[in-house]
């Protein structure tokens, strides 16, 4: 038994060592070189000089794609791809394009809450308001107008204002609205108004408004279940973002980083 | 044994069907946000219908890295980076947009450059690896991506695979040409058209955000490579499984045909052709692409599919040129007459290529009896290829990435003789002595910060703007969100603008920008309501102007005129020059303050035309004016420290540009057509 087992062993030993010699000799010495990679090259030869190449010239980029290839097997050889900072950049990106790119696993309900609940400011639903109006034309003295019709408002009379082109009752608008549709001082001064009330004369872009909020629906926070399909979307491209550097992150963690003592200092400030 | 070959031979030949005519459904789960506007009076949105990111191949070689999801975050308000490194935002958010990235190599570009893809190993496409990695996204870099864009193109793109290469057969079989050639990977392309499909679907807020699926069908005539380029946009969330290219056909015609079998299989698109100004007179021609007579099929199919037009953008706007245009005194407005794609730049022929005289063409086509295929709808846009547009003189950035990125590449800056690396090398680009200093010259220097598309509409969503687009009640913007309102009809006279529901009236006893007036049983001349507001973010109106081209009964002879109609600071029209007095509005071009308390903040008439001939068919749009502000290549001057290239204007009227009415009077069809008999030559 115990030699059966020993001829087995000594049989593989000489297989893995005829093996280990042609292999090396196969690998090392022989060059292949395919009609794709000939034809590519040839390619971007007409590409940068504007027309095929001839026969001599084809040659010639043959040979040259020899030499390299010669060239930089001696070169692993004698290890000199070891610290070299170009080798290190372009194999460095290589890895961070296939990293940006391998993702979809399906995501968590626990990260989707976590991350819900990380971004409420962006879903917060700000305050929106219910308003009617009256408009006095910048072009036909508009303000002039608006003082006086606040004064025969207070005494409930008849007051002759302009059509506004966007309409006379708006619903739902919120502050970011208004200031695109009226211009940015008119949206501010929505902060200070009562309910109700007819404002003092407003200036927008347009003319002078005399404002009444009907109502005002006050700030709100949807909840996870009305905006699911735009927080899966938001976190999905975050975490494309993130990717990468949780890759590193966690490659980090396995690496132990010694920084020069004399750059230490300055690299952790 | 029979059996199984049979079997293996079905499975074949079922899997190979044409699969631009396959329909991918995306059911919708969204519903419309309870607490956006619905007004049946129609709002106003605005968006950007030409937008391109990375999977577009020229987009790529720019520079241009982000997603079409990246495109829809800038158009909400999101911030995103330049491919040179600075930010992008908007002033505000727009209401729609639609990422429509070439159809032809969609996707193509990105696997090039990474070299981990199977394709990044084809023959040729090793001059794009990692092209797009950070150390290349230079503006250095930038200056040579002109040179391979022209030069890829050209040498090796259409490699055919060979004989024995299965998917050359699979390419024969499926009817897509695409994948019969060496470099093109099917996969790639199919996964990159199903971003742009998810990612529209994803972004669609209805309510507060319209997004709509979409590609560009870039094609051009096969005489001269003239520009034929349109924008298909698809209604909802279903869409093809590939898009159809010009690598199916190059002939417009042929797309309408693929539109109308999508249509009757439930999946409804338009199409919008763009950079006529560039075409060299072929987008607009008196015949088909094939040379033959134009025919009520061709106006009936052409206008089905194609009933909008985009008519500004970046490189140039397309309303009318001086030359077609000598009494219009803003007919010189960001004209850019460069053929698109033609390097060196070669002039193109305007006639056939600007939309008023399309309009002119078409009503003359219809009076020979054979139809008016240029009837369509006006919208702009940007044709950024870096996901998002400017749209202000003020913010600039061009359109194609790192090429154009600096002032001096696009020739608003002189370059010194040591930073001539920052521009492209490409063929046509030549240096022109200034006074102060060289300029680039070749054609960046015409493009311009426009444009955008309003749509009026009910409510916020793809049905909603989709149908808005369908019966042309759009209108086109240089950039500014300038807001037009257009009715035509015979008793709009009787309206005041006293009355609250001046708008309401309009829809019940006239039509919309974009309908008809036919003739009636009266003596009376159709009167025209239009009602303008100025940008909150803009500068205010100087005068709302109507433009009307008509066509003789008699003789067919075009007649085209531009109206005032209505003039800021109480300014009155001359009726006989039919011109607003100068309302004195002037732009300080050493630091671009313009003149305040000049210009109206909106502008509003009701008005009959003066020399209305019942007999004759006419076509109405209303163009309205800022006052001046100083244009980008001033901006850009002006803050590098130098005064304003001499040979460009150094100010800008932005504009908005209506849809137009149309009228049209009994028997418009001549019975007995206009031609040339041989028997009589």
């Amino acid at each position: 038994m115990v030699r059966k087992v020993a001829i087995f062993f000594t049989i593989g030993l000489i297989i893995l060592a005829l093996d280990l010699v042609y292999s090396t000799l196969k690998d090392e010495r022989l060059i292949y070189i395919s009609e794709e990679e000939v034809y590519s090259l040839l390619n971007t030869w007409a590409l940068q000089v504007g027309r095929n190449p001839n026969p001599d010239e084809a040659k010639a980029v043959i040979d040259n794609l020899i030499e390299e290839e010669i060239l930089y097997r001696e070169a692993l050889r004698l290890g000199l791809d070891a610290n070299d900072q170009i080798i290190k950049r372009r194999l460095a990106q290589k890895l961070m394009f296939l990293k940006q790119e391998s993702r979809g696993e399906k995501l968590k309900d626990e990260e989707v809450l976590n991350f819900y609940n990380e971004n409420k400011e962006k879903y917060l639903i700000p305050r929106q308001f219910d308003f009617t109006h009256l408009f006095f034309a910048k072009d036909s003295n508009g303000s002039a107008r608006a003082v006086e019709a606040e004064r025969l408002l207070k005494k409930s009379q008849e007051i002759q204002s302009d059509v506004f082109f966007l309409g006379k009752n708006f619903t739902n608008k919120s502050v970011k609205e208004l200031k695109k549709d009226f211009g940015a001082l008119f949206a501010q001064a929505f902060t200070n108004l009562e309910i109700n009330e007819w404002s003092e004369p407003i200036e927008s872009t347009y003319g002078s408004h005399l404002v009444k909020i009907i109502g005002i629906q006050p700030e709100r926070m949807p909840s996870l279940e009305e905006i699911k399909p735009r927080v899966l979307i938001d976190l999905d491209l975050q975490k494309k973002d993130s990717a990468l550097s949780e890759y590193l992150n966690n490659l980090k963690d396995e690496y132990e980083i010694i920084i020069s003592r004399s750059l230490e200092q300055t690299y952790n400030e | 044994m029979k059996k199984l070959i049979l079997l293996v031979a079905i499975i074949f030949l079922a899997s190979c069907s044409d699969e631009s005519l396959d329909v991918v459904i995306t059911p919708v789960d969204k519903v419309k946000d309870p607490n956006s506007d619905f007004n049946e009076l129609r709002n106003a949105y605005f968006g950007d219908t030409h937008v391109h990111t990375k999977h577009s191949f020229d987009a790529y070689l720019f520079g241009t890295t982000g997603s079409p999801a990246d495109a829809y975050r800038y158009a909400r308000g999101e911030t995103v980076k330049h491919p040179a490194g600075f930010d992008m935002k908007l002033v505000e958010p727009l209401d729609f947009y639609m990422v429509s990235d070439h159809g032809f190599f969609m996707g193509m570009m990105e696997a090039y450059a990474d070299t981990s893809t199977d394709i990044s190993n084809a023959p040729g496409a090793e001059v794009f690896h990692n092209m797009n990695a950070p150390e290349n996204l230079t503006l250095e870099n930038g200056a040579t991506r002109l040179n391979t864009f022209a030069s890829t193109i050209a040498n090796f793109f259409l490699n055919p695979r060979s004989y024995f290469d299965p998917e050359l057969w699979r390419a024969v079989l499926t009817q897509n040409l695409a994948r019969g050639l060496e470099i093109y990977d099917h996969e790639v392309h199919l996964s990159a058209w199903a971003d742009v499909v998810k990612a529209a679907n994803d972004a669609y807020d209805p309510g507060n955000f319209t997004t709509f699926i979409g590609y560009e069908f870039t094609t051009s005539t096969d005489v001269a490579n003239e520009n034929l380029h349109r924008n298909v946009m698809f209604k909802s969330s279903n869409a093809p499984k590939r898009p159809y290219t010009r690598i199916d056909s190059i002939n417009p015609e042929d797309l309408w045909n693929w539109m109308d079998k999508l249509r009757e299989q439930g999946v409804d698109s338009i199409a919008f052709p763009h950079n006529s100004n560039g075409s060299n007179g072929q987008m607009f021609e008196m015949e088909t692409f094939h040379g033959e007579p134009l025919s009520k099929e061709y106006a009936a199919l052409r206008m089905r599919n194609e009933p909008i037009v985009e008519m500004t953008q970046v490189k140039g706007t397309s309303d009318t040129h001086p030359l077609l245009s000598p009494n219009d005194e803003w007919a010189d407005f960001e004209i850019m007459e460069a053929r698109i794609g033609s390097i060196p730049p070669a002039f193109s022929f305007p006639a056939g290529g600007y939309v008023r005289d399309a309009y002119i063409r078409g009503l003359m086509s219809n009076q020979f009896g054979t139809g008016n295929p240029y009837k369509f709808g006006l919208i702009g846009a940007s044709d950024t290829h870096v996901l998002g547009g400017g749209f202000r003189e003020d913010n600039y950035w061009s359109k194609i990435g790192l090429v154009d990125a600096d002032p001096r590449a696009r020739g608003s800056v002189p370059v010194a003789e040591e930073d001539r690396n920052l521009v492209p090398n490409r063929g046509g680009v030549s240096f022109a002595e200034y006074e102060q200093g060289d300029y680039v010259i070749g054609g960046l220097e015409n493009w311009g910060a426009s444009g955008l598309a309003g749509a009026w509409a009910e409510e916020n969503t793809r049905e909603s703007i989709f149908n808005a687009f369908r019966r042309k009640e759009t209108f086109a913007t240089s950039g500014p969100r300038i807001l037009v309102r257009f009715f035509g009809g015979y008793d709009l006279d009787e309206l005041t603008f006293e009355n609250e529901n001046i708008l309401k009236d309009a829809y019940e006893s006239g039509v919309p920008m974009g309908g008809d007036i036919f003739e009636e049983e009266t003596d009376k001349a159709p009167s025209f309501l239009i009602w303008a507001q100025r940008d909150v973010n803009g500068a205010p109106l100087q005068r709302i102007q109507v433009i009307k081209g008509s066509i003789s009964r008699a003789d067919s002879r075009p007649t085209e005129k531009v109206y005032d109609v209505a003039c800021s600071d109480g300014l009155e029209v001359d009726p006989e020059t039919n011109r607003c007095p100068d309302n004195g509005a002037r732009v300080d071009i050493e630091t671009c303050a313009i003149s305040k308390n000049v210009g109206a903040a909106e502008l509003k008439t009701i008005w009959t035309d003066p020399d209305f001939d019942k007999t004759d068919s006419a076509f109405y749009y209303v163009r309205v004016l800022e006052n001046p502000t100083c244009r980008w290549s001033t901006w850009d001057a002006i803050r590098a420290g130098f005064k304003p290239r001499e040979d460009l204007h150094d100010t800008i009227q932005d504009r908005a540009w209506s849809s137009p009415i149309w009228y049209t009077p009994n028997d418009a069809e001549n019975p007995t057509p206009i031609r040339l008999n041989s028997e009589r030559l």
